[in-house]
């Protein structure tokens, strides 16, 4: 089936072999016949995906989990994406994006970490916030502003919001046994954000990605939280972001 | 001798980060002063440690042949190890 969906400001035209991707995106449709980019993936693709998978559970030591078709095609999809967006200045970042009124803030950890926990602290613990992407956003540059995009490619809780905000900081997650939340330089927190920042396979879509990479540290600031399990935790940390970004 | 990997060096407020890009594979940074990143400019294209030295005789007259020359070996000696320099 063919159905245009908008992403970060671009409209995709997704040329799908499943229903699962229009169901998944069904949010995200637009009628415009504007389009940007058409993706189209084949069952080689979905192939790949499938293998991309059981290396990674390999390497995670985790059960072999016998994917579907049509999952593995919205992973072949946004794939595709993702490695044609830097060179429009868009990326794609792991990570859970919470947004309070017009400021955004991403935060960031390894899996296991606690970012669903902490995300749903701040859901009901600070007034007014809502999450824009749990999994993985994309992000815009314009000039010096970034602007964080939510997807329907939002992980196992499906969280996501069909809008964009301007991204305020971005949050480094540790667990500690009291909260405490700080600014950080970037070359302290490179390796890990490139770590979670999706890699294209082109070698001029990863030096671009890298500028955007340095651009956002130019313009965003970065902070280090270290939180524990009580609701204190997304008190702090809003409170630590609202001072130091005067929000 | 030659870099393995070609490198992006990030410039992050007077730090520099060089990131190897090419494949796939996140293999890791390396962080570099100012002359750290000058001598990996240098080693995109194959060379030799002497004119490496060279260069950087040319570029800081100040220092002596023996301070550019052990900064240099132990720079080189530490990519050796790393498996990021290769070649004679």
């Amino acid at each position: 089936m063919t159905f245009n969906i908008s992403l970060a400001g671009f409209v995709f035209r997704i040329d799908s072999l499943y229903d699962e991707i229009y169901n998944m995106c069904s949010s995200y449709i637009v009628s415009s016949e504007d389009v940007d980019f058409t993706i189209k993936v084949c069952k080689e693709d979905i192939e790949k995906e499938r293998e991309r998978a059981r290396l990674q559970e390999e390497r995670e030591g985790r059960c072999h989990e016998d994917f579907s078709a049509s999952y593995l095609e919205t992973l072949a999809v946004y794939r595709r994406i993702a490695e044609t967006m830097p060179e429009h200045d868009v990326f794609l970042i792991h990570g859970s994006a919470l947004a309070v009124g017009d400021s955004c803030y991403l935060f960031t950890a390894p899996s296991g970490v606690g970012k669903t926990t902490h995300t749903k602290m701040w859901l009901e613990n600070i007034k007014g916030s809502f999450i824009v992407n749990g999994d993985k956003p994309l992000i815009r540059r314009f000039g010096d502003n970034f602007i964080l995009y939510g997807t329907p490619w939002a992980g196992k809780e499906g969280w996501n919001r069909n809008t964009s905000v301007p991204l305020k900081g971005i949050v480094f997650l540790n667990r500690g046994l009291e909260n405490r939340i700080w600014r950080v330089s970037a070359s302290d927190m490179l390796p890990f954000l490139i770590s979670q920042t999706y890699r294209p396979s082109d070698i001029k879509a990863q030096k671009k990605t890298l500028e955007l990479l340095q651009s956002l540290w130019s313009h965003v600031p970065f902070y280090k939280l270290e939180c524990n399990m009580d609701k204190e935790a997304a008190l702090i940390a809003y409170e630590g972001i609202s001072c130091q970004s005067g929000t | 001798m030659k870099l393995k990997y070609e490198f992006v060096v990030m410039d992050m407020g007077g730090e520099y980060s060089a990131v190897p890009v090419g494949d796939d594979t996140f293999h890791g940074i390396l962080k570099l002063n100012a002359i750290g990143a000058e001598i990996l400019e240098q080693l995109k294209e194959e060379t030799t440690p002497e004119k490496v030295h060279k260069y950087l005789k040319e570029k800081y007259p100040e220092s002596t042949d023996k301070e550019i020359g052990e900064n240099l070996v132990n720079f080189l000696n530490y990519l050796l190890k790393e498996g990021i320099l290769v070649g004679p």
